[in-house]
């Protein structure tokens, strides 16, 4: 298992985000990384651990961001 | 995939004369022990691994690392340099060969020239140095034939890969270190081993951008709402409040930093202290038990003096009259002599005087006596006390007396008659020997009564010494030094339980106070958070900014969460590991079956404690059993992670000066954690036997998990230059 999909399995896991988000357990045991993604904050989160692991900075992150929320 | 060393050889280096071939130790896959005395070249091997990795030795004098470039003449074999001719030169070097998973094997060689220009060997300036270019070979395990490996970064790969960087210092593992290595008092110190083992400074970056994208969304949401509706005076209130809010929390903040610095700062010395204090406390009790001895033997030591002063004087004290002993015979020829030579004065004296009146010259007693105060008494009585007769005045009797009285004018009156008249002196000895010789009978049962004494007395002042010497010898065997010498076992008690309380005092005021109001503060935040939550959503803005602040504040939230969660698991899965070894570790001794507890602190800091049955923690304790827990999580963070690191262990057993049962559980615990281990030992040691190794060497000869064994030897009682060590292989 690659440590990036480790590590988004293990911040979306929280109970209050799958609660909150309607996440389903089994769902977050496959997370990946790449995308289609199906939720919102799935994509927020990969795009973050993805662009991080690309060295880019958060001035360089926040738009990407922005962008998925259209705005 | 684990990395085997195959074998180590040296070429002149330190007592390793010779070339590689001389100088090989082939290793295998498990437990390799080599057994050396002191001086037999244990250190050597640590400082091989530290020429390979660091270009560095450990100078063995000042206890401090040093550069290769400034250590030749230390580091060379001194049988070589005395056999190097002035303009000759000699190489020294060492050459470790190793596979890593099953189709190559690698050679690594680190080596100098020196060439010798001066007369004084050990004189630096004598030598020319060149450090020769790493030489790093490769081939695949099929084949023989090494290939040169001339590509910088792989060589530095291939070194590398011999034991990973973030893992070396749980790999090499010498004494003292081990204290170095785990260090529970440093909040970097279990962080660096959970930050190697797991991926916990992603997490970290993730929060922290996590956190800075959460204040920009909530930034760009106001300005959004400001543009839409600046009458919105609770809007404004909330955001206010929770400005506010934040501020105290950056100060509670604050203050919590300041305590957590107290809090580290009482624990690091009191765990600095932890395995002084058990000794110290040991050996105030025997301080405590020296002090009245030492009394004691002073106040002995001060009766025997008197007491052979006293022996002089019993010499010619009259009441013991020592000095007379053996001259029990002499009385009697005294006796005989006086009255022969009185006879014969008399008989000279008589020549000239008797023949007018012999009754004025017979007296038989003493010159002298009785005295004139005698006679002065016996006169005025009329009675002659000598006699016991009366002596009326006028009779010849009282007139004898009177005349007894006037002898020195008679004296005076006397015509000499011989040249030196001893009559006196011989009269003087009588009466002053009578107090002597009457005391014959008891000199000899005195003399052996004060001999009984001095035997006596000896006897309990040599008790007293061999006492002091062995409760001494305790004590001193409680080592506080290395740390600060001068530090007494007092301070170190009263310092051990200042820091305890201190920790206390800051414990309590972090977790009862400064905690729980921050966590009030941040209840309070949240609500005001809410409703802004909720206020943005009445108002008329793009959805997209609501969305934007939400989804960031939660995954800010949830990624602090999973930090915590990835890092107590890791303690967790550390504490259960750290708790299996230990048990190994321990299973020879007789310590009481207690457990180690890893605790969090509120700074991050964890709290190692060992707590009994009972459910106390143990303070104190001796610094093997320090020594053992902290290798116990040495051990845990290599097992923890087993299916990652696969690399030797290099020890000069860190533990066998405390006890056979320690050394005998630390190669049972270390076959189950390292692939392979190389463990450098003394104890195992025994000069006087075949094999140069004890019975517990011999059980682990037999143990099938030992795959080699070599003994080292040094020539005895050589010299510096002849000193060489050469190797037996006895597995």
């Amino acid at each position: 298992m690659s440590k990036r999909n480790e590590i988004i399995r293990e911040i979306l896991s929280d109970e209050e985000i799958v609660q909150k988000y309607k996440l389903k357990k089994d769902d977050i045991k496959n997370l990946t990384t790449s995308g289609p993604y199906q939720d919102k904050i799935v994509e927020i989160l990969a795009t973050i651990i993805n662009e991080n692991d690309n060295n880019r900075t958060a001035r360089q992150i926040y738009p990407i961001l922005k962008n998925i929320h259209k705005i | 995939m684990a990395s085997i060393i195959n074998s180590i050889a040296f070429e002149n280096f330190f007592n390793y004369y010779g070339d590689y071939e001389d100088n090989k130790y082939e290793l295998d896959e498990g437990i390799n022990i080599i057994v050396a005395d002191n001086g037999a070249g244990k250190s050597k091997f640590f400082n091989a691994f530290l020429w390979l990795f660091y270009d560095q030795i450990l100078d063995s004098d000042t206890k401090k690392k040093i550069n290769i470039r400034n250590a030749g003449v230390k580091i060379l074999s001194d049988k070589a340099k005395n056999e190097t001719p002035k303009g000759s030169y000699v190489k020294c070097g060492v050459m470790i060969e190793y596979t890593s998973g099953t189709r190559y094997k690698y050679q690594i060689i680190k080596s100098f020239t020196a060439t010798r220009i001066g007369e004084q060997i050990t004189d630096e300036n004598s030598w020319q140095f060149v450090i020769n270019e790493i030489e790093v070979n490769k081939t695949e395990l099929v084949l023989h034939r090494y290939k040169p490996v001339y590509d910088e970064d792989e060589k530095t790969r291939i070194i590398n890969g011999l034991i990973m960087k973030a893992f070396r210092k749980y790999s090499f593992l010498q004494g003292e270190e081990v204290d170095d290595i785990i260090d529970f008092s440093k909040k970097e110190s279990i962080e660096e081993a959970v930050e190697n083992l797991t991926d916990i400074k992603k997490y970290e970056q993730i929060h922290e951008l996590l956190d800075e994208f959460k204040n920009k969304a909530f930034k760009d949401l106001q300005k959004q709402l400001k543009a839409n509706n600046a009458q919105n005076e609770r809007f404004d209130t909330a955001v206010e409040e929770k400005e506010k809010n934040e501020q105290q929390i950056d100060q509670e903040k604050i203050k919590l930093k300041q305590w957590t610095d107290t809090l580290n700062f009482a624990e690091e010395e009191k765990n600095e202290l932890d395995k002084l204090y058990a000794n110290a406390e040991k050996r105030k009790e025997l301080d405590d038990k020296l002090k009245p001895l030492r009394k004691r033997l002073r106040d002995k030591q001060e009766e025997f003096e008197t007491f052979l002063d006293r022996i002089n004087n019993r010499f010619f004290d009259g009441n013991f009259a020592w000095i007379a002993m053996g001259f029990e015979e002499e009385v009697q020829k005294f006796r005989a002599l006086n009255e022969h030579y009185i006879e014969k004065r008399y008989e000279k004296k008589a020549l000239k005087n008797v023949e007018e009146n012999p009754n004025e010259y017979f007296h038989f007693l003493p010159e002298n006596s009785p005295d004139s105060v005698s006679l002065q008494n016996m006169i005025d009585d009329e009675h002659c006390y000598v006699c016991n007769r009366e002596a009326k005045e006028g009779s010849p009797e009282y007139n004898n007396l009177i005349k007894l009285k006037n002898r020195t004018k008679d004296n005076q009156s006397q015509k000499p008659f011989v040249k030196n008249d001893l009559k006196n002196f011989f009269g003087d000895l009588q009466i002053n020997a009578q107090t002597f010789y009457n005391k014959f009978d008891g000199i000899r049962e005195s003399i052996i009564k004060t001999k009984e004494k001095e035997v006596e007395l000896k006897d309990s002042i040599e008790k007293l010494k061999s006492k002091i010497k062995s409760v001494d010898e305790d004590r001193n065997s409680i080592m506080i030094a290395g740390h600060d010498a001068e530090q007494s076992a007092r301070d170190i008690i009263n310092n051990y339980t200042g820091a305890v309380r201190r920790m206390e005092n800051a414990n309590s005021k972090i977790n009862d106070i400064i905690i729980p109001k921050i966590n009030k503060l941040k209840q309070d935040l949240k609500a005001i958070n809410d409703e802004i939550k909720s206020l943005n959503k009445s108002n008329d803005i793009p959805n997209g900014f609501n969305e934007n602040y939400e989804v960031l504040s939660d995954l800010e939230e949830a990624s602090q969460k999973a930090k915590d969660r990835v890092f107590d698991g890791m303690i967790s899965l550390l504490e259960k590991h750290a708790n299996i070894h230990f048990k190994n570790l321990i299973k020879n001794n007789d310590l009481s079956g207690g457990i180690l507890k890893f605790e969090k602190n509120p700074n991050g800091s964890i709290n190692f404690n060992y707590i009994d049955s009972k459910g106390n923690s143990v303070y104190g304790s001796s610094e093997g059993f320090q020594r053992m827990k902290k290798f116990s999580v040495v051990m845990a963070i290599i097992s923890a992670n087993n299916a990652e690191y696969n690399y030797p262990l290099l020890a000069d057993a860190p533990i066998s000066a405390f006890g056979e049962g320690f050394t005998e559980g630390f190669f049972e615990a270390i076959g189950d954690v390292f692939p392979q281990s190389i463990v450098l030992v003394k104890e195992l040691f025994k000069q006087d036997d075949e094999l140069k190794i004890n019975e517990l060497g011999k059980r682990l000869l037999k143990d099938p998990k030992v795959k080699t064994m070599y003994v080292n030897h040094v020539p005895e009682n050589a010299e510096q230059i002849d000193i060489v060590t050469t190797q037996t292989k006895l597995k």
